[in-house]
């Protein structure tokens, strides 16, 4: 009987060893799991982030482009404008003259 | 014998069941992990997407509020420029003034213009003894002041009397005239005259510069 007793303690700690030795493997495996996915949450963000940025640039750019073409046109706006002053000025200033002298030399 | 037959039979239960549980564990385990790397990695992108859709929205404000600062900087800038140009071609207009000026004052209309202008003063002034300051050209041209004064004296009713300033003025047309007796003096030099009536006409110069018809 003593054999048969001792047999079962020694299967009952062998089971005990089983499921601990599951216990640990469980361990490594959540510890795994949170090295796992810190790096791919890592991954994930960078990829998106990276993205954006890119996005941003491009955007930035198209504005950047945006505003060097508004002061373009601005510029041959106000170019046109000078020349259609000048023309005109060319066109006036014996009148413009005229009416100055005549005021300054007024007995 | 039947009795280690038992026993067989019972160890063998036993450590197939713990066999069994231990699988049951890992398998858990295995099931939490990837439940776990998944909610974690959608979590971060939730979270990166919000970030990354906050940092388009925050460069693409700053770069509009860029373009609104540059564009009304520019704008200021070229109306600057423009206004400055068509300050420049109005501002023409009196320099070619001045030359005509230059010219009209050797004429002998601008002989006569010149008496007109002394004539002018005295009647200011009131008459009485005025001192009267030409430039030299002027001063050479030999007006009869005295012929000048009788004139006045009669349309003014009272004395007059001018004395030519023996020091010339450095104008190019015109004169100063002085009375030596309430010590008022008023200034119909080309220049004055020109610097007046342009202050005056200087809107009106520009609309007839700048006119279409």
């Amino acid at each position: 009987m003593d054999e048969v007793l001792k047999r079962i303690l020694e299967v009952e700690e062998e089971a005990k060893r089983i499921i601990e030795r599951a216990y640990e493997e469980a361990k490594r495996i959540e510890a795994e799991a949170r090295s796992i996915a810190e790096e791919r949450a890592r991954a994930v963000c960078y990829e998106i982030m990276r993205k954006a940025e890119k996005e941003a640039e491009e955007e930035i750019r198209r504005i950047e482009e945006e505003i060097a073409q508004e002061i373009k046109r601005m510029e041959e706006s106000a170019l046109i404008e000078m020349k259609r002053l000048e023309s005109l000025a060319a066109k006036n200033r014996e009148k413009a003259v005229k009416l100055l002298l005549a005021e300054v030399l007024r007995p | 014998m039947p009795l280690i037959g038992d026993l067989n039979k019972l160890v063998n239960t036993v450590l197939s069941k713990a066999e069994e549980e231990a699988q049951n564990i890992i398998a858990k385990a295995k099931e939490e992990a990837e439940k776990f790397i998944k909610s974690t990695v959608e979590e971060s992108r939730r979270r990166a997407e919000q970030e990354a859709s906050e940092l388009v929205k925050r460069k693409r404000s700053e770069a509009l509020s860029k373009r609104r600062s540059e564009v009304a900087r520019a704008r200021i800038e070229i109306t600057r420029k423009l206004l400055d140009y068509k300050e420049k071609l109005i501002e023409s207009v009196v320099e070619e003034v001045k030359k005509e000026v230059q010219a009209i004052v050797r004429t002998k209309e601008y002989e006569e213009r010149l008496v007109g202008m002394i004539k002018e003063a005295v009647r200011v002034l009131g008459g009485g003894v005025v001192e009267v300051r030409l430039n030299k050209r002027d001063k050479d041209l030999g007006l009869d002041l005295t012929a000048i004064a009788s004139e006045l004296s009669q349309e003014l009713g009272r004395p007059v009397e001018l004395r030519l300033a023996s020091e010339p003025g450095n104008f190019t047309g015109g004169l100063v005239a002085r009375s030596l007796e309430a010590g008022i003096e008023v200034e119909y030099t080309i220049e004055g005259i020109l610097e007046r009536k342009w202050r005056k006409l200087r809107s009106e110069v520009a609309k007839i510069l700048f006119s279409e018809h």
